[in-house]
C-alpha cells in the first residue's frame, strides 16, 4: 500500500468513528426537520455524511468539532435543498417522533405543581408537543430544534443558520411564544384548567 | 407593565425576546442586568418564567425520548460506494 492509500484509509476511518459517535443524534435532528419522515431523513443523513466526506478530503474536518460541523452540513443541505422541494411540509407523521399519548416526564413533576406555567407542561401530552412544534414556521422549527433540543448555544446555531446572533434570540422567542399559545390551546381543549397564582396562598 | 393576567404565561410583549433569551442565560451584561430589573417589577414576567424553563426541559426530555436509530443498511452500503468513489478520485490525482 502507498502513502496515499494509508493516509486516505486513516483518515477515512478517522472520520467514520467521529460519524458513528454523533449518528443518532444526526438521525433525530433529521427527523425533526423533515417532520418525522424517515425516507427524507435518511436521505438527508446519506447526503450529509458524502458531502461531509469530501470536505474531509479538502482538509476541513475537525475532530473536536464534529457534532456541530455535522448539524451544520445537514441543516444547510435541508435548508437549501429539501426546502426548494417542497415536499416535506405535507405530512407529519408524529409516530416516528413520539410515542402516543405520553404525558410529561416523571422529573419535571416533583415540585411546584401548583405554579401554572408548569402545570401546562405537565399536562400536555408528547403528542400535543410535537403537534404544536410541527406547525412552527420552518425558520422558527429549525432554531427551536438546534438550540431546545440539539442543545446548541446561540452563537453556534447562528454559526449552523449563517445568522446574527439577535435573529436566533428573537426566532426562539416568536417560538416559545407560539407554542405557549398552541399548548394552551390543546390544554383548553381538553378541558384542562391552569391553577391561578395566589389559590394556595 | 400590562395588568396581570394570571392564565396569560407570557412575558409582557416587549420583553418577551429578553427574558426568553435570560431563561437560557445568554444576554450579555447589560441587557441581563435590565432584565432581571424589570423581572423584580413585573408579576407578568415572573409568572412566565416556569413556563419558560419548563418548556425548555420538556423539549428537551422529548427529543431524548425519541428513538435515534441508525442509517438503513441499504444507505450504509450507498454510503459506502460513494466514500469509495471519493477516494479513488482522490488516488488517481
Amino acid at each position: 500500500m502507498n502513502k496515499t492509500a494509508v493516509d486516505t484509509e486513516r483518515q477515512r476511518s478517522e472520520f467514520l468513528a467521529a460519524y458513528q459517535l454523533i449518528e443518532k443524534d444526526l438521525i433525530r435532528l433529521s427527523r425533526r426537520l423533515c417532520l418525522g419522515n424517515e425516507d427524507r431523513a435518511q436521505d438527508l443523513v446519506q447526503d450529509t455524511v458524502v458531502k461531509a466526506y469530501v470536505a474531509v478530503s479538502d482538509g476541513k474536518f475537525d475532530r473536536d468539532t464534529a457534532k456541530a460541523w455535522f448539524m451544520r452540513i445537514l441543516t444547510n443541505l435541508f435548508i437549501n435543498d429539501y426546502r426548494r422541494r417542497k415536499k416535506w411540509d405535507a405530512d407529519v407523521d408524529l409516530d416516528t417522533l413520539t410515542s402516543f399519548g405520553e404525558a410529561g416526564p416523571e422529573c419535571s413533576r416533583a415540585d411546584k405543581r401548583d405554579v401554572p406555567g408548569v402545570y401546562l407542561l405537565e399536562h400536555t401530552l408528547d403528542e400535543e408537543l410535537e403537534r404544536a412544534l410541527a406547525s412552527l414556521s420552518e425558520p422558527l422549527r429549525v432554531t427551536v430544534t438546534l438550540v431546545d433540543m440539539q442543545g446548541l448555544e446561540y452563537g453556534e446555531a447562528a454559526a449552523v443558520l449563517g445568522l446574527p446572533i439577535g435573529t436566533i434570540r428573537s426566532r426562539l422567542a416568536r417560538a416559545r411564544m407560539q407554542l405557549h399559545d398552541l399548548l394552551q390551546e390543546f390544554a383548553k381543549q381538553r378541558g384542562i384548567n391552569l391553577p391561578s397564582y395566589g389559590s394556595k396562598k | 407593565m400590562k395588568k396581570f393576567d394570571p392564565t396569560d404565561l407570557k412575558p409582557c410583549s416587549h420583553m418577551r425576546v429578553l427574558v426568553s433569551a435570560h431563561v437560557d442565560t445568554m444576554l450579555p451584561g447589560v441587557a441581563e442586568w435590565y432584565t432581571k430589573q424589570h423581572i423584580k417589577g413585573c408579576v407578568q414576567c415572573q409568572a412566565s418564567l416556569p413556563f419558560l424553563s419548563s418548556l425548555k426541559d420538556r423539549l428537551k426530555v422529548l427529543d431524548a425520548n425519541s428513538d435515534g436509530g441508525a442509517l438503513t443498511e441499504e444507505r450504509l452500503m450507498a454510503v459506502e460506494n460513494d466514500l469509495n468513489k471519493i477516494d479513488g478520485q482522490k488516488t488517481d490525482h
